[in-house]
């Protein structure tokens, strides 16, 4: 104890140290359960950084305007010939209506469910995130009133983003798939027999490897969730950039670039397994 | 500096942080404001607001965007700790010291956050740590300057003061 007292400032710093390092492992030990107060705290932090999230996306989207506005136009005729050819495209597709009225007959007949039908999905917006970290983890305005669960699936427009694993009333925290070790099994949308497992490669892509030994797949590939996972069937994931044959594990490997943009987030839907309301 | 004023500057860093610099990022990077404001108090005021601000604003940043609670708020105590010890060995009122202590914290910064993290289950590699320090090395010292000059307690010295040396103010 004397010791303690002539080496205060000492003593402090060890016992914040360790106070620090107990909570580093309780909180690697059970992830995704902050205490009461860390609850209350990120739904203080929510409440600050929605509004002004909004307020920097609107005056970065002005000051952007200004200087890009060439640009924005072009964009702008781009997409609108985009959505003519999409809707060319949607007319050529959309099956008539007698075909759609006999397959609903026999999907009744045959009591099928569609797997889609148990998932219910949830907009919102990426009102936080540490842009000067390596990993992309980030905060969204969702969370457990509007129907988000923990290990929900997040996805944006372009495919797979990652899953919700810590969240509050009104606020959840998103790890990206790129970011974890957890496997994603997937399937090639050219051929959907092929089969394979991802994982987050440690250098914010993707790896992985096809189950089967005799299948062939190339560069370009585009690979979506075969839905064994907790992730949903028929997520885009991304496009294979490289394959190769592991001699070791007798394996093809494949790299992968995901889809999605991660540095440039802001709006997400999060998919649920029940829609509210609904048992 | 005061405690009301350092938690004041923390916050509107972490705001601007976690808000703002993502939507404004360069090549996917922005800058740890949070960082800077840990390394600027701690080289250029006495007494320890650095360190008690850089540990609360850790654990927050780490309870809003990590997936452990704990590694930035350890990693902050010991480039505060780290950057106090080397005010004893350089002159603070100098842009080349300045540079040094910022440069010299983000690299401790973050070979600890990344060792922190590989203990418990990171699973980035380090060279993909080691592309992105040079970038916010840059953003850090720039912002540092920044706030030495708009915030931060300088010595003012007098033209007849026999030390004085014409234009060169601050790189002693």
């Amino acid at each position: 104890m004397k010791w303690c007292r002539e080496h205060l400032r000492l003593t402090i710093l060890g016992i914040v140290l360790i106070a620090l390092l107990s909570l580093t492992v309780a909180s690697f030990l059970n992830p995704g359960s902050n205490s009461w107060a860390g609850g209350q705290i990120q739904r203080f932090a929510a409440y600050i950084q929605e509004p002004v999230s909004e307020a920097g996306s609107g005056f970065s989207a002005t000051i952007k305007g200004l200087f890009q506005w060439k640009a924005l136009l072009a964009e702008n005729e781009e997409l609108k010939e985009e959505n003519k050819e999409l809707r060319e495209e949607l007319t050529r597709q959309t099956l008539s209506e007698e075909e759609l009225a006999e397959l609903l007959r026999l999907s009744d007949a045959l009591n099928y469910v569609d797997p889609k039908d148990r998932y219910g999905y949830v907009s919102g917006s990426v009102i936080a995130k540490d842009g000067s970290r390596w990993f992309q983890t980030f905060t969204i305005n969702i969370g457990s009133r509007e129907g988000v669960h923990e290990d929900a699936v997040v996805i944006n427009g372009d495919g797979l983003i990652g899953r919700v694993f810590d969240l509050g009333p009104d606020w959840a925290k998103v790890i990206s798939a790129v970011d974890e070790n957890n496997d994603i099994s997937f399937k090639v949308f050219r051929d959907l027999a092929i089969i394979g497992v991802l994982s987050g490669d440690g250098t914010g892509g993707l790896s992985g490897y096809l189950l089967q030994e005799d299948v062939s797949v190339v560069e370009g590939d585009v690979l979506i969730t075969s839905g064994m996972e907790i992730y949903p069937e028929g997520i885009p994931i991304g496009r294979i950039t490289e394959v190769d044959w592991n001699e070791n594990s007798l394996l093809r490997t494949v790299t992968v670039e995901p889809f999605v943009n991660f540095s440039n987030l802001q709006k997400i839907t999060v998919v649920i397994k029940e829609p509210i309301g609904t048992e | 500096m005061k405690y009301r004023y350092a938690v004041l500057l923390f916050v509107i860093a972490f705001l601007l942080q976690t808000v703002l610099a993502p939507q404004n990022s360069i090549l996917g990077i922005s800058p740890d404001l949070t960082l800077c404001l840990v390394i600027a108090m701690a080289f250029l005021y006495e007494g320890n607001s650095g360190v008690v601000c850089g540990v609360l604003f850790g654990l927050l940043i780490d309870l809003c965007f990590s997936p452990v609670i704990g590694p930035a708020a350890i990693s902050y105590l010991a480039v505060a700790l780290f950057v106090a010890e080397l005010r004893r060995y350089l002159y603070r009122d100098s842009l080349l010291n300045i540079t040094i202590a910022t440069v010299s914290g983000t690299v401790l910064f973050y070979l600890f956050y990344w060792a922190i993290l590989g203990v418990f289950g990171g699973t980035y590699h380090f060279i993909v740590m080691l592309r992105m320090v040079p970038l916010l090395m840059i953003f850090h010292t720039i912002a540092n300057i920044l706030f030495y000059f708009l915030i931060g307690r300088r010595s003012v010295r007098h033209p007849r003061d026999r030390h004085y040396d014409g234009n060169r103010l601050y790189f002693s």
